[in-house]
């Protein structure tokens, strides 16, 4: 499968516009692959962070009433079974929790926001969020009780079929790549048709002659692999920065973690290998008619 | 070495182009193909160096029936044959050199023996200055030199030849016959398909005639018969050329 014979033309076999319209699917699949990817980092992180945590809300308006119930809040929590911790947020970070949405400066001291009491719970225990609600209802009669599974668990649900959205697209994406470089080979071998019919006739075996197309296309496959990922980034790169530039952005943080963009290398050599096979068995499939 | 059997050949659901050949050539046997134009002689060719498969009949080449023959099994055949096509069928994004080159690429021989064979044959047939010359670039003659050298460099074990001196002059389409014959004594089953009486006249071997896509064996000398009814059929092939082949 290695062993090389230089038989066919230098210039390109497969015409000038396949990497081109590799680079375009490598792009989509990437976008669908980094949407998917991300999501599903997102959810887990999510997940983990959210399910061992509740948040009480305590949203007495008036500021010593609010203090008092928060300090009998607090002592309840602390002393309920599986609670690991319980801390009061700070005026500082629930306003940096505001800032996406209300912009950097615009949380003043004289805006009315409930106490965040963050709960923490202890590995391997469960707290029944009605019942602590119930409980701290008695000390704390403002306190609501936020267990995150309730709302967390719809939008996994949620993230989990944009996941398969993506997941339907990459492999959309890879049949109708497959399609087209079938189209590109029938059509190179047709070009070529007299050469082939030549190099057959003087013995050469089909994998000797559809190596010489396969490697011509693993290099067009990665070729268009490597611009197509090129202007992945390039877009990456300016969506973020746009993103970044926004006053209060009400839109999360679009740069995917590093992972999820490492994972986007494999591309290329998915790409090359797909478009290489698939030239591959193109040709050795028109072979097979010949005598 | 080169047997058919009650064959006969169609192209798609055409009239038979050839009927019930039946003939046999030994290893190391030369022998002139003639005929007019449109009498088969190509197709013929074509089914000897295993372009073409026959609509019936039976084929044996080198002791494999190439009807009934695995299709993994005819790249090795193939390499034994060496063919000169009429219309030289050279590539013409290679050079005189690779192209000259490409059987012995193909049966996986070493770099060195590539190069010392091809400049070996190249300056033989006259094309020492050519060598990295593309065919587009060649005259007629040239480009059926390098045609030739291309069918012979493997040493094959059949050589198939159509029109090869159509070409040249006189003097290099003697030269090229003696490479023919030099090679037949060497082993090599030689068929020349040709219009060229003058060339079927300058060695004394046996002639495959065909007219009408019927087929008749000729000893060296006689001439074909007008009518094919009449005409000398001899049982066995030739034994071997005249004086010309091994053995």
């Amino acid at each position: 499968m290695l062993r090389q014979i230089r038989f066919l033309p230098s210039e390109n076999i497969h015409g000038r516009l396949l990497p081109w319209v590799i680079a375009v699917m490598v792009f989509l699949a990437g976008l669908a692959m980094l949407v998917a990817l991300g999501l599903q980092m997102t959810a887990r992180t999510w997940h983990q962070g959210l399910a061992q945590s509740l948040t009480v809300q305590v949203i007495n308006a008036d500021r010593t009433a609010r203090d008092k119930e928060v300090a009998a809040a607090l002592a309840e929590l602390r002393k309920t079974p599986g609670v690991a911790s319980a801390e009061e947020e700070t005026g500082e970070e629930v306003a940096a929790l505001l800032e996406p949405w209300l912009g950097k400066g615009n949380v003043g001291p004289d805006l009315p926001i409930p106490a965040l009491i963050d709960v923490r719970v202890a590995d391997g225990h469960k707290v029944d969020a009605a019942a602590l609600g119930a409980a701290l209802a008695k000390v704390a009669p403002s306190a609501r009780v936020d267990a995150h599974e309730r709302w967390l668990a719809d939008l996994l649900v949620l993230m989990r079929i944009v996941q398969w959205v993506g997941g339907v697209i990459v492999a959309l994406v890879g049949l109708a790549t497959v399609a087209i470089i079938i189209f590109a080979t029938r059509a190179g071998l047709a070009t070529h048709r007299e050469t082939v019919e030549i190099v057959h006739m003087m013995g050469a075996k089909d994998s000797t002659i559809a190596g010489a197309f396969q490697w011509r296309f693993l290099w067009v496959g990665v070729k268009g692999a490597i611009i197509g990922l090129a202007a992945l980034g390039a877009g990456m790169a300016i969506v973020h920065l746009i993103n970044q530039r926004l006053e209060g952005a009400l839109l999360p943080q679009l740069l995917p973690p590093p992972e999820v963009l490492a994972s986007l290398l494999v591309l290329p050599i998915v790409a090359g290998l797909l478009t290489m096979l698939t030239a591959r068995f193109a040709v050795m499939r028109a072979l097979s008619d010949m005598n | 070495m080169i047997r058919f059997d009650n064959v006969g050949m169609r192209y798609g659901s055409g009239d038979e182009v050839l009927r019930d050949i039946s003939f046999e050539l030994p290893r190391g046997s030369f022998h002139f193909l003639t005929g007019r134009s449109g009498a088969g002689k190509s197709s013929l060719l074509k089914l000897m160096y295993l372009s073409e498969r026959p609509s019936r009949g039976l084929i044996s080449m080198m002791g494999v029936d190439i009807v009934t023959a695995r299709r993994k099994a005819l790249p090795r055949l193939r390499r034994n044959i060496g063919v000169v096509f009429q219309d030289y069928r050279l590539l013409d994004h290679l050079t005189a050199y690779d192209n000259v080159a490409l059987p012995l690429r193909i049966s996986g021989a070493p770099k060195a023996e590539v190069r010392d064979y091809v400049e070996e044959l190249l300056v033989w047939v006259g094309l020492k200055d050519r060598m990295l010359a593309r065919p587009s670039t060649l005259s007629g003659g040239e480009k059926q030199r390098v045609a030739i050298a291309r069918a012979v460099i493997n040493r094959p074990t059949v050589l198939l030849a159509d029109e090869p001196t159509g070409n040249v002059d006189d003097e290099m389409a003697a030269r090229l016959l003696r490479l023919f014959i030099e090679l037949n004594r060497l082993g090599t089953t030689t068929v020349i398909a040709t219009h060229d009486m003058g060339l079927v006249d300058s060695i004394e071997v046996p002639r495959l005639h065909l007219d009408a896509g019927k087929l008749v064996q000729l000893p060296p000398g006689v001439d074909p018969p007008n009518d094919l009814s009449n005409a000398l059929r001899l049982p066995e092939a030739f034994p071997q050329a005249v004086g010309l082949a091994r053995d």
